[in-house]
């Protein structure tokens, strides 16, 4: 059974691919958090301004 | 085993200061820095207006006059014919018979890289064309009025030039295999298969009209003028004149099929690079998983080899979907149709960089085989020497295997920041607003640096 366990570290070569993909994982990680940051921005002014609209005290100010 | 000139592995093991996936790495620093840079310093398009205008009426008269279209013509038709004499006559050792270097690397791999530095340069050498045009002016002569043609479909677009493309590539890197060992594509197989690709073409001509035709489904006409889009000088109206580099691109893909045909270009080199690297376990696991269930050793071959060209235009298809889609994500965006056509001329440069970077070294070698040897034997037979060059041979050290390395990395980065650039300007166009215009382009930024990524993986373990 040892002998027939495969052993990862003789065909180091085939995971060579691993090391070209950090450069997409980080764009794609930056782009997903900036666009979840951008629209949780967005989501907090819309929703400053409806408040400040439905608050007549406020929007007089 | 038949000797392979045309197996792209005419590269060396590379000595580089760095591990070749720290290049992928750099690169993607460029292509970042150059996105920052387009968002700062880009507001506004500057590629949808080609400004064009003509140069002297004297060039326009010397290089597309009628003369001159003969001559193109003729030049064309002759060295068709020689391609498939050759090819029919000639030794059946694909290295020392005219016809496959001349098909598949002086015509399929120079025309791409002229047709940006000079424009449509085929048009005028196109033997299919010029015979096209001869019968529509001779059945005028005859019949007083000119041949009734068939309205072509527009929906059909350039699907036609796109599955053509593919058909061309397979013939090429899948169909010469035999007995289980892909051998390359013989001479008398390559040039049967520019007979019957002569018949259909002149056929659909006569159905659609020869412009017609070119302009939509022939494929080498559709193919190279893709790449001509992205250079500076253009014909109108018999008037050579010249435009801003890139703009002619921004409208290329308004044509139904334009996204396939790039995408196809891109796709089928992709594979090309991989299956001598990245794809030969999977391939030889597909292989032997088709033997096994009694599909004869050739079609076992063939079969895998299509699955995998499939998968890679796919793959290549899925990614910049995936792009456009996140794009659509962003406020204001146009409907996702005009995004996938919109964005679509954006591959250009990327197909120039893979053909680039796939096939330079292939290129620089197989040329000096073609104007010494094969120029002087056409048919290999070692009895003629027609220009005194026949005994000239290739030198494999006119680059160094560095340098090769180095073009492909260069061509890379250099396709993709062009690719980047270009969509940038038409984000700016479809967004008024910069910022969401640059916000869009997050996602071809991701676009760009996974193909950044995955074609320096190709060129590594294709050279590994």
């Amino acid at each position: 059974m040892i002998a027939a366990a495969p052993l990862p570290l003789a065909h180091a070569g085939h995971w060579i691919w691993v090391l070209y993909v950090p450069p997409v994982a980080i764009v794609v990680f930056a782009i997903a958090r900036t666009t979840i940051a951008e629209r949780r921005k967005e989501r907090e002014e819309r929703r400053e301004s409806e408040r400040r609209n439905g608050d007549p005290d406020q929007s007089s100010d | 085993m038949i000797l392979l000139p045309l197996a792209h592995a005419l590269v060396a093991r590379q000595d580089l200061p760095v591990p070749a996936w720290l290049f992928a790495w750099g690169a993607s620093i460029v292509l970042i820095a150059s996105f920052f840079a387009l968002s700062v310093g880009w507001r506004r398009p500057r590629f949808e207006e080609d400004g064009w205008r003509p140069l002297g009426a004297g060039v326009s008269r010397t290089l597309l006059g009628v003369p001159a279209q003969i001559v193109c013509g003729l030049l064309g038709i002759v060295l068709l014919g020689v391609g498939i004499y050759a090819g029919l006559h000639g030794t059946e050792a694909p290295d020392r018979n005219f016809a496959l270097t001349f098909f598949y690397v002086t015509a399929w791999l120079g025309f791409p890289l002229f047709s940006v530095f000079l424009g449509d340069v085929f048009k005028p050498f196109n033997p299919w064309r010029a015979v096209g045009r001869c019968a529509g002016a001779a059945f005028h002569a005859l019949a007083g009025q000119p041949a009734t043609r068939l309205p072509y479909p527009r929906r059909l677009g350039r699907w036609p030039a796109a599955v053509g493309l593919v058909a061309v590539v397979w013939l090429e890197i899948i169909y010469g295999s035999s007995g289980g060992v892909a051998v390359g594509l013989s001479p008398h197989a390559a040039a049967v298969a520019a007979i019957f690709y002569s018949v259909y073409t002149l056929a659909m001509m006569a159905l659609f009209g020869t412009e017609e035709w070119c302009r939509n489904g022939e494929v080498f006409s559709v193919y190279f003028g893709m790449f001509s889009q992205l250079g500076a000088f253009e014909a109108r109206d018999d008037r050579l004149g010249v435009r801003r580099p890139l703009t002619a691109a921004t409208k290329w893909a308004a044509v139904p099929g334009s996204v396939a045909v790039v995408i196809a270009s891109i796709g089928t080199t992709s594979f090309d690079g991989a299956q001598e690297g990245a794809l030969k376990i999977p391939l030889l696991d597909t292989f032997n998983w088709l033997a096994d269930r009694g599909m004869n050793l050739t079609w076992a071959l063939r079969g895998a080899d299509t699955i995998f060209l499939i998968v890679c235009i796919a793959g290549i298809a899925l990614v910049y979907l995936l792009g456009v889609q996140g794009m659509r994500t962003v406020r204001g965006a146009p409907p996702v149709a005009t995004l996938r056509t919109g964005f679509a001329h954006t591959l250009i440069p990327i197909a120039l960089a893979y053909l680039v970077a796939h096939y330079f070294s292939l290129f620089v070698f197989q040329e000096q085989a073609q104007f010494t040897y094969l120029l002087s034997d056409p048919l290999g037979t070692t009895t003629t020497d027609l220009f005194g060059t026949a005994s000239g041979g290739v030198d494999y050290t006119v680059v160094s295997a560095n340098a090769i390395w180095y073009v492909q990395v260069g061509a890379l980065v250099i396709g993709h920041v062009v690719g980047l650039t270009l969509a940038h300007d038409r984000a700016v166009a479809y967004w008024r607003d910069y910022r969401q215009a640059s916000r869009s382009q997050y996602w071809m930024l991701a676009v760009m640096v996974a193909f950044t990524c995955f074609g320096l993986y190709l060129l590594s373990s294709g050279n590994g």
